[in-house]
């Protein structure tokens, strides 16, 4: 569960980004987050993810306010949270498995444990056979897979993707939103920055419209895995 | 607990072992830093073996001190008797004990040291003066050997009377100068140390600072991104004192051949040691933990900006 009570968030340079954002992501939901360039959607999603700090307002993830975590609690904060970013992030010197395995590392998982998982996560978004290979030899649609098992492979209770499909074509895009939707059904709370409005219609969901930091627009937030897809 | 300690000390190796590739990666900017710390190391090292061999020699001497008092061959009131003399000298609560030299006796063993024996034969009479050897009952305390010497000058049969530690006095002082430009040096280059490796971190930081955001984001621990640039820091002291206690000892090597014979020379028995397993583990053991101490302090002021504000 994810809940904001009028959020604003100002950067240093004093800029608004949000403006008192007020929502309610309930466990399992599959949400975009939709608005223009510039509308506030990768700052929503930092405010989760404790990238940066709410200037004012709560955010709730599931029992936590997160303005009252420092330290240690916001990397284990964020270990519970998986992410995917438009760029993916990947490492360019580390092999693929090497990538996705970097989440249970950082939780001290055990080697052999470690590589089960990852090639667990690894099977589901199709690349097993290329878990050896230098993430800069595979194509932006493989890479961002890739970035989507190492946000799955902790086991994370939320996925938060930042405009995954982006640099993808079409055909990409709908394979790798077909991947999220798989994920959504086994219970993750799933959120989804896109600017892709082909995407919105095509999918059956809730959808949180931003524009210039303002919350225009809410509808109804249905479990996909109940209500049916595509 | 015991599955917790495996995963820690696995992860532990696994970053030793990251490191060490790491270094072997950039082996001449690894080996120069390495160089730069061990020779930082080494310079006070050398120093510090030097003065405490000097020490240890005028520690030994400062065992017998001894007052040459040379004798008048006559006064006014006519020829000195030195064995009377002498006892003169012992009713003197001061003096210990009196030993006396004559002026054969201390020809002979002139020229026996100096190696000047057909310059002594040649000449035509004795010129050395009868010597009494006065040992002071007031031991080691300078002062009073001084104190004592004057006194004794003083005495109509007493030609001059010379406390012969006086230069003793002066190598102690010398010492303790050389002594403290020792500790300045080591404190200098330990700073120098910090500087080094606080540079060769940060320059690992930026080199890796996309790794470290992505850590950061999936989670990773502030002691987690630290760790591999503890290992950096500890890893460089530890090779550089290593490295400076092999150039230590090649250094005193080569001075142990020279300052031998010049000893001899001397008639002294001077001889430099080496720097011992003891020593040159406590110095091993402070850089590193110097090292790692750099390395922290680099990296928590580069972690400040991971912070979320
Ligand atoms: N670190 C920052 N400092 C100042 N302004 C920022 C910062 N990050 C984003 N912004 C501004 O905040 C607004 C929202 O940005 P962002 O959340 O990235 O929007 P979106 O992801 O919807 O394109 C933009 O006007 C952007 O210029
Ligand atoms: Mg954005």
């Amino acid at each position: 569960m994810i809940r904001f009570s009028q959020v604003s968030k100002r950067y240093p340079n004093g800029h608004d980004a949000l403006s008192d954002i007020s929502f309610l992501l309930p466990k399992g939901s599959f949400t975009f987050l939709t608005g223009h360039s510039g509308a506030g959607k990768s700052t929503l999603l930092k405010l989760i993810t404790l990238t940066e700090l709410a200037s004012r307002g709560q955010v709730l993830v599931g029992e936590k306010n997160l303005s009252k975590l420092s330290g240690n609690k916001i990397a284990a904060h964020r270990r519970t949270i998986g992410s995917v970013f438009q760029d993916h992030k990947l490492l360019e010197d580390r092999t693929v498995e090497d990538n996705v395995a970097l989440p249970l590392v950082v939780s001290g998982v055990e080697h052999k444990e470690t590589h089960r998982r990852v090639r667990a996560a690894l099977d589901k978004v199709g690349l097993l056979n290329k878990a050896k290979r230098y993430p800069i030899t595979l194509s932006g649609g493989e890479q961002q897979r890739v970035g989507i098992a190492r946000a799955v492979v902790g086991r994370p209770q939320i996925l938060l993707a930042d405009e995954p499909t982006g640099n993808l074509d079409p055909t990409l895009a709908d394979e790798i939103m077909q991947l999220f939707l798989n994920f959504n059904q086994i219970d993750i709370t799933v959120l989804i920055a896109t600017h892709d409005y082909r995407q919105l219609n095509r999918f059956n969901c809730g959808v949180i419209s931003l524009s210039n930091g303002r919350l225009v627009n809410q509808s109804d937030i249905t479990h996909v895995a109940e209500g049916g897809h595509v | 607990m015991f599955e917790a300690l495996k995963v820690w000390l696995v992860r532990h190796l696994q970053v030793l072992f990251e490191t060490l590739g790491r270094l072997w990666q950039t082996p001449v900017a690894s080996l120069m830093t390495t160089l730069v710390i061990a020779i930082a190391i080494a310079l006070p090292l050398v120093l510090y073996q030097i003065v405490l061999s000097v020490d240890r020699l005028s520690a030994g001497w400062q065992g017998a001190p001894q007052i040459s008092v040379f004798l008048k061959i006559e006064t006014s009131e006519g020829a000195v008797d030195p064995l009377e003399a002498g006892q003169t000298l012992l009713q003197n609560p001061k003096v210990e004990d009196v030993q006396y030299i004559s002026p054969e006796e201390g020809l002979s063993t002139f020229s026996e040291m100096s190696g000047f024996q057909s310059a002594i034969e040649a000449l035509p009479e004795n010129p050395l003066p009868p010597l009494l050897v006065v040992f002071p009952a007031t031991g080691n305390d300078n002062t009073a050997s001084s104190e004592l010497a004057d006194q004794l000058s003083e005495l109509p049969f007493v030609d001059t009377a010379v406390y012969d530690q006086q230069w003793l006095h002066r190598l102690t002082a010398m010492v303790n100068v050389v002594k403290r430009a020792v500790i300045v040096l080591a404190l200098l280059m330990g700073a120098g140390i910090l500087l080094v490796i606080s540079n060769t971190v940060r320059l690992g930081i930026t080199n890796r600072a996309g790794e470290i955001e992505i850590i950061d984001q999936v989670g990773g621990t502030k002691s987690f991104i630290r760790r591999p640039f503890l290992y950096i820091g500890a890893i460089q002291c530890l090779f550089g004192a290593l490295l400076a206690w092999l150039i230590t000892s090649l250094t005193l090597f080569l001075l142990v051949k020279p300052v031998a014979k010049l000893a001899e020379l001397y008639q002294s028995s001077f001889v430099i040691g080496y720097v011992g397993f003891a020593v040159a583990g406590a110095v091993a053991l402070s850089v590193t933990v110097l090292g790692i101490l750099a390395a922290r302090v680099t990296v928590d002021r580069y972690l400040v900006r991971l912070r979320p504000s």
